[in-house]
């Protein structure tokens, strides 16, 4: 059977709700699945996946160079950047951090004073386990934005099945992670803190038309607020998963529970139902 | 002798997510009798949940950079927007060029370029700035909007909307948001103490270890909690050999309360638990750095 190409995003809103332990273990559970960490300021999927063969790729932009024989100190560049990155003192100097690598100085001189080089903000990791694509973005520190390495990580992967592993909040970086993506899993925590940012992420969710389930975790048997806000608004609950100490014990050393053959069943039944689901939606083709 | 307190700024940050952040920074705010503090967590703000208030936030709307839109009318479709965009943020569908908003930066190179003047510029506003004033206390926090932009910037405007204020404190609390990049850089710049609050996991050292760093680039110096250590005492002990090895400064643990995360406001917080135990103990050490700090 030929199975169309198929992309799943992990996010939550809330942070430490388990986003990167549930796509680990989901990823690891589907013959062939390759892992995307596109939580790029903090990437710590590739520790559930050890390798000693990690080749890796530079993401670059592009900031401009100037060239002062050429530069008339026009001002044209200065008061086209948004950014305020470039400041003029008789002649443009840029300032590198506030940089959004946009280009638009270089296309707006009529000089030619300007040239675009080629500035490191990451790379993008590649390494196998047990059959695995495993890919990583990881943002240098310092750095003030991670969405062109989210972009190269995404673009990297290359088996029919990707799961994305998303930051958390709800800002630009996160709309990148799941931009293009066929289903979304909300991992959310049954507290107020988790709740109050789940919505936010199922927002995010309804407004661009995603099929999304959600997957509660670490939950202590007592706080409903989610389950009731499921049940009310018609949203699939696609696990359960309660705060136990010895799924705490592994995932916390850097192991994945899906390597015991119960939770592999477990996660794979998640994965059975998020098709089904897929199947059943409007965007099915 | 009589001196001018001086204010300290401390925010609390981690890296890692989940890790407790708001839940320290709200008995922070309690314990140092905090007058000023402020959430910069904008895109997942918490601490208005768990900080009780009976007065009416003041809101602003925050305008970030405008946004794009092409006439479709006016278009020639020449695809020089397209092929300028640094950002991959125009789609093409046939001859049709439409800008997609969420990755639209507004850098307004296809507004400038556009040889047929078909593309419009949108203001629009990218999150919104809540102030909370009463007489001895002042709570600022924000929230961006889905897949907004700028969340940097709004924590500037918010701390800055704080500042103007002009309001007296001995500690600023900022509750931070997780990360390391533009919004939390906004939340610790011109901040004297980062208190980072990690958990006994691979994960949890790993982002620690990047906060860190974040942390001294930024000239804020670093002071660590290690939260539920008691979940992982083998990975408590590394990190804390990690923190002894690299000379940074250590506070002290608390441990697992399942308490702590169910109740959601101080009041319902036992007291004479290990955890506000040893929380005392933490902010003893703490008080005691800062004015070891201050006499230097």
């Amino acid at each position: 059977m030929v199975m169309p190409k198929l992309s799943i995003a992990f996010l939550s809103g809330k942070g430490g709700t388990g986003k990167t332990f549930v796509s680990t273990n989901f990823a690891n559970s589907i013959e062939s699945a390759t892992y995307v960490d596109t939580d790029v300021e903090e990437p710590n999927g590739q520790i559930f996946f050890p390798s000693t063969d990690i080749s890796s790729k530079n993401v670059l932009v592009k900031i401009p160079e100037f060239d002062r024989e050429k530069c008339t100190g026009c001002r044209a560049c200065v008061d086209f950047c948004k950014y305020n990155a470039l400041i003029f003192i008789k002649r443009p100097f840029l300032v590198a951090e506030v940089c959004h690598s946009c280009e638009g100085c270089y296309h707006v001189c009529e000089h030619g004073a300007i040239k675009l080089v080629n500035k490191k903000i990451g790379e993008v990791e590649t390494s196998i386990y047990n059959g695995h694509e495993i890919i990583s973005g990881k943002m240098e520190v310092g750095q003030m934005s991670g969405t062109p390495i989210i972009k190269s990580a995404k673009e990297t992967a290359t088996s029919d099945l990707i799961v994305v592993d998303c930051p958390p909040g709800s800002s630009c970086l996160v709309l990148e992670a799941i931009h293009s993506v066929d289903y979304c899993v909300l991992v959310v925590e049954s507290t107020s803190f988790g709740f109050h940012n789940f919505k936010m992420v199922y927002e995010i969710c309804k407004s661009l038309n995603k099929q999304f389930g959600i997957v509660i975790n670490k939950y202590d048997g007592v706080n409903t607020l989610v389950t009731d806000f499921a049940d009310k608004n018609g949203i699939e609950i696609l696990d359960i998963i309660p705060f136990d100490k010895e799924i705490n014990d592994i995932t916390s050393s850097g192991g994945l529970i899906s390597n015991k053959p119960l939770y592999a069943t477990r996660f794979n039944k998640m994965y059975h139902n998020i098709l089904k689901q897929i199947k059943l939606g409007d965007n099915y083709e | 002798m009589n001196k001018e307190i001086s204010k300290t700024t401390i925010v609390v940050l981690s890296g890692k997510g989940g890790t407790g952040k708001t839940t320290i920074s709200n008995i922070l705010i309690e314990k140092l009798q905090s007058k000023v503090f402020i959430d910069c967590d904008v895109d997942a703000p918490n601490l208005h949940l768990v900080q009780k208030t009976n007065v009416k936030p003041i809101e602003r709307g925050f305008v970030g950079l405008p946004k794009y839109k092409i006439l479709q009318n006016q278009c020639i479709h020449c695809g020089i927007c397209y092929s300028l965009c640094a950002y991959q943020a125009i789609d093409k569908k046939n001859i049709t060029y439409t800008i997609d908003p969420y990755r639209c930066e507004g850098c307004s190179l296809c507004y400038v370029k556009c040889p047929a003047n078909a593309i419009k510029e949108i203001e629009q506003i990218d999150g919104h700035t809540y102030i909370y004033k009463e007489e001895d206390k002042l709570f600022g926090t924000a929230q961006t909007n889905i897949g907004a932009g700028n969340s940097g910037k709004l924590v500037t405007e918010i701390r800055n909307q704080i500042r103007d204020e002009n309001r007296k404190t001995e500690f600023e609390i900022i509750d931070g948001p997780p990360g390391i990049g533009c919004p939390v850089i906004a939340s610790i710049t011109n901040t004297n103490y980062a208190l980072l609050v990690t958990e006994p996991s691979l994960s949890g050292l790993s982002d620690l270890k990047r906060i860190i760093q974040t942390a001294l680039i930024l000239k804020t110096i670093p002071v660590v909690i290690i939260n539920r250590a008691d979940l992982n005492i083998k990975l408590s002990t590394v990190i804390e050999k990690y923190l002894k090895d690299n000379d940074i400064i250590y506070l002290g643990n608390l441990p697992y309360d399942k308490n702590i995360i169910q109740k959601n406001n101080l009041e319902q917080y036992d007291e004479e638990s290990i955890f506000f135990k040893k929380m005392n103990e933490i902010i003893k050490k703490l008080i005691e750095l800062i004015n070891k700090e201050k006499e230097i």
